[in-house]
């Protein structure tokens, strides 16, 4: 196992570990045992089961394999991994990393692995020297003995640190919308066993709620996970129909707050405390414990002996889980349906929108009046009337590049910015501004695009937009003067005042009378001006 | 006008023949030329330097006004007069993208955009109120709400911030307890924050989704815990005032305030407050509270106790509560009453 993974990545070069360790494995050939690589946020891992000498032959050429990448098999082993990434299932959770950290380490997992476009060889070799070492391994083995003729030639090198977590969501706890109709609220919590029974305690509650007692769900789960990092996570999924969706919500809001609130009852805590105490009792606890220990081990996070944990599960106290439920509540972020948004009291709304838009030269885009493009000195933005996006150049970690000339800029805290070169006049100068600005390394070039995936702007349709923009806030002004909807009263007003204005101008004009003239505009005033009631509150 | 003038009228006895009733009219419309005054920047003349860099467009001015005002005094005021400029929002967007980290100036453009929503679904009758008024007015909410959140995530003890976000959160449709929540975060940055008070009073009247209950509870713990001379406990009489405006005409309006026990609980808010010897009369929301009083007074028909209140008064006012019975003419209404406080 190595302390490597996608938080380690960029943007632009993420799935790069991915791509190692499918390099690696290649050479190994056709498996007589069941043998796999996997790449996870944080770490590496190799495995096999099976008799001591596949295990030594194996991780021999694994370690072969690491030093001596079989880079003819670059281009294959990039499209298979396109392959198992568009095969892959999505899970529920993939979202919420990027809205809590931004398109950076540990945000990254939530984005696809775009390093398959770009990557070269020498990126690839780099990066198996520096972070594929012996001094960032672990090998562990559930078995009696350790095999004999393991050699483990490896490169030396450091032990690479976790990177910093970096934050995406500047007030928490907060919410995002989704989509589909399904809840899932993530939180941090301290890995003390409180914690991991206040998991199996929502895990409980949200079954016995959601599914048996309401029937409003069919999955309503929780569950703990570790990673290495000093602090574990907590997630919850509840689904529900689209139309009982809200309910959900609230049941799911009140037994969290409920568990942080009040503390959990005796026999409840009896129960959990028997359920964990029962899954440690387990002969091969300590096997079923190894990858999560040599995961801590390497990321220089102590963690828990055997006779610790059930020390730890012995002396809990309700109290302390209701803390942890706390702590989970105050970090929580929510990926709920964009239409329940409302009825999250306390969960501030992440982040949809950058704080400000970048001044600078404004490009009006052609398909609708109020979008614009805004390149300044430092940075991008796409401006609409709810908000702007911007890309600031020094915070850019990734341009996706298209062989037509567009561009998809992306930040790190998660904003991105799509730039469709025939959206906007003069196009060709901003993008080439653009490129000059953004860093070589962080450049994906992508493959062509359909035709049809190239918007082509109408200026019919753009015209339409605008004299809707324009109308909408007026119709109840010409509803009330000019429409049959206001009431045919009002509407035969208008239309007499209107002749009378007319018959006014004519002859104003025809009879040479210009004092008629004033007439017809006094009228004209009472045709625009009517008294209008201000209620207010 | 609906007769709302007969009070005075029958005082005066203008009421008689034709000839008095014509004289009436000529007095009435004499009236309408003594103004009253209703502009934040008017009625508060310490806001003047503000209205000056507002107009100028200076925005260091504007800042250093309010880097001026006390830390935990009441901004809210300021930031009202500020959102009631009318083209305020093109100078204030410009500022915002300029000014990257600034919570005031995201607190002054989302409270522009508050102004902006109502004034998009209020000036018009509610059956214009269309699908499509809605829509503006949740836009507009909208932008508000995420300026203002940008605020307070900048700058977590900006009360006047957190006071807007009450009002928002009453306009959004967010819940009582959301709004309870906004108010108590800018109840714990400011000393008195009565304008915040006064938005949840809103919040928690039953036509905005609270109880009546809740409301009373509120404003008299804000009254029994507040200090004395200041404006906390003022809301009180929002929330009587909300409370008689939940009957359906305006006689049982009068009854409900008439009786013996509201008025005297009126008059022991009045005295520990807005007419408590300690008083600084210059304190942002003064204004409104006095009318407030006055308005529940003058509804009540005691004279002798609204006549302090229109002293303080003099020619400024509020809209909020004479507008919301009276409607367009609620200045009518305010200056008969005034006149018939000057008879004490």
């Amino acid at each position: 196992m190595f302390r490597v993974g996608r938080v380690d990545e960029t943007l632009a070069t993420s799935g790069i570990t991915h791509l190692v360790e499918h390099l690696a494995l290649h050479r190994h050939g056709t498996p007589d045992y069941h043998y796999n690589g996997m790449t996870s946020a944080t770490t590496t891992q190799f495995v096999i089961q099976g008799a001591g000498d596949a295990i030594v032959a194996y991780l021999n050429d694994v370690c072969a394999g690491l030093r001596d990448l079989s880079l003819e098999r670059l281009a294959v082993e990039k499209k298979l991994l396109e392959t198992e990434a568009s095969n892959r299932p999505t899970p529920v959770n993939q979202m919420l990393p990027l809205w809590r950290h931004g398109a950076r380490d540990f945000g990254l997992v939530s984005y696809p692995e775009w390093g398959m476009q770009s990557l070269r060889e020498e990126q690839v070799l780099q990066w198996a020297h520096t972070y594929f070492n012996r001094a960032n391994a672990v090998l562990w083995i559930a078995g009696d003995r350790i095999p004999s003729g393991l050699r483990l030639d490896l490169p030396d090198g450091q032990r690479w640190p976790l990177p910093p977590e970096s934050s995406a969501a500047p007030t928490l706890p907060a919410y995002f919308a989704a989509d589909s109709p399904i809840l899932v609220m993530d939180g941090q919590v301290p890995r003390t066993r409180a914690a991991a029974a206040f998991a199996r305690a929502l895990d409980r509650v949200l079954f016995r709620e959601l599914r048996q007692n309401r029937g409003l769900s069919y999955t309503a789960a929780a569950a703990y996970t570790t990673d290495g990092r000093p602090h574990a996570t907590v997630t919850a999924i509840v689904d529900a129909q689209p139309d009982q969706i809200g309910d959900a919500l609230d049941c799911l809001l009140a037994e969290v707050r409920n568990l942080a609130q009040t503390e959990t009852a005796d026999s409840e805590l009896e129960t959990i405390r028997a359920l964990e105490l029962e899954g440690l009792s387990d002969p091969e606890v300590d096997a079923r414990l190894l990858p999560r220990r040599a995961t801590d081990l390497l990321t220089g996070f102590r963690s828990a002996t055997t006779r610790e944990l059930i020390d730890g599960f012995r002396t809990m106290t309700a109290k302390q889980v209701s803390a942890a439920a706390g702590t989970f509540v105050g970090t929580a972020m929510l990926m709920l349906p964009g239409s329940h948004a409302h009825r999250a009291t306390g969960f501030e709304a992440a982040p949809t929108f950058s704080r400000f838009a970048a001044t600078g030269k404004r490009h009006r885009s052609r398909a609708s009046h109020d979008v614009h493009l805004i390149v300044g000195d430092d940075g991008v933005s796409l401006s609409i009337p709810q908000g702007a996006s911007t890309v600031l150049f020094d915070d850019c970690t990734a341009m996706l590049r298209w062989p037509d000339g567009a561009r998809q800029l992306f930040g790190a805290d998660g904003m991105t910015v799509r730039i469709e070169p025939t959206l906007y006049p003069s196009a060709t100068v901003v993008l080439d501004r653009i490129d000059s600005r953004i860093p070589q390394t962080a450049i994906v070039d992508m493959p062509a695009r359909q035709p049809n995936e190239i918007p082509k702007p109408s200026r019919a349709r753009s015209l339409r937009r605008r004299a809707r923009s324009w109308l909408i806030p007026r119709r109840a002004w010409l509803d009330r003067v000019a429409t049959p909807r206001g009431g045919i009263r009002q509407l035969l007003y208008s239309v007499g005042i209107a002749v009378a204005v007319s018959a006014l101008t004519i002859s104003a004009f025809a009879f040479s009378r210009p004092g008629l003239l004033l007439l017809a505009i006094t009228f004209l005033g009472a045709l625009i001006w009517r008294r209008k009631d201000n209620g207010h509150w | 006008m609906h007769g709302l003038l007969s009070p005075t009228c029958r005082k005066t006895g203008l009421t008689g023949g034709v000839g008095s009733r014509n004289i009436a009219a000529v007095i009435k419309l004499l009236y309408r030329l003594s103004p009253v005054r209703t502009d934040l920047f008017d009625i508060y003349p310490d806001l003047a330097p503000l209205r000056a860099s507002m107009k100028s467009g200076d925005w260091r001015r504007v800042s250093g006004y309010f880097e001026g005002l006390p830390i935990r005094a009441d901004w809210s005021v300021a930031v009202r007069a500020v959102a009631r400029t009318r083209g305020a929002e093109r100078f204030l967007q410009r500022v915002v993208d300029s000014e990257r980290d600034s919570a005031l100036v995201r607190t002054l453009l989302g409270a522009r955009f508050i102004v902006m929503a109502w004034d998009a679904r209020s000036g018009l009758l509610a059956q214009y109120v269309k699908q499509a008024q809605w829509q503006i007015f949740h836009d507009y909410l909208n932008r508000a709400e995420r300026l203002l959140a940008d605020a307070t995530t900048i700058d977590p003890t900006n009360a006047a911030a957190w006071t807007e976000r009450v009002k928002v959160a009453r306009g959004l449709g967010l819940g009582v307890d959301e709004g309870r929540r906004r108010y108590d975060r800018a109840a714990e940055h400011c000393d008195v924050p009565y304008l915040a008070q006064a938005e949840l009073a809103q919040n928690l009247c039953p036509k905005w989704g609270g109880s009546l209950d809740a409301l009373l509870t509120f404003a008299r713990e804000r009254l029994e815990t507040g200090k004395p001379g200041t404006l906390d406990g003022a809301v009180l009489a929002d929330a009587l005032i909300e409370r008689a405006f939940m009957e359906d005409d305006y006689s049982l309006m009068e009854q409900n305030l008439q009786d013996g026990s509201v008025r005297s609980e009126l008059a022991r808010a009045a005295e520990q407050t807005v007419l408590h010897p300690d008083f600084d009369p210059s304190t942002h929301g003064t204004v409104a509270a006095h009318a407030t009083f006055a308005y529940a007074f003058f509804v009540a028909g005691d004279h002798k106790r609204m006549a302090p209140h229109f002293a303080a008064l003099g020619d400024r006012s509020n809209w909020y509560p004479w507008g919301v019975w009276h409607g367009k003419n609620w200045k009518d209404t305010f200056r008969s009453a005034r006149r018939a406080a000057r008879k004490w």
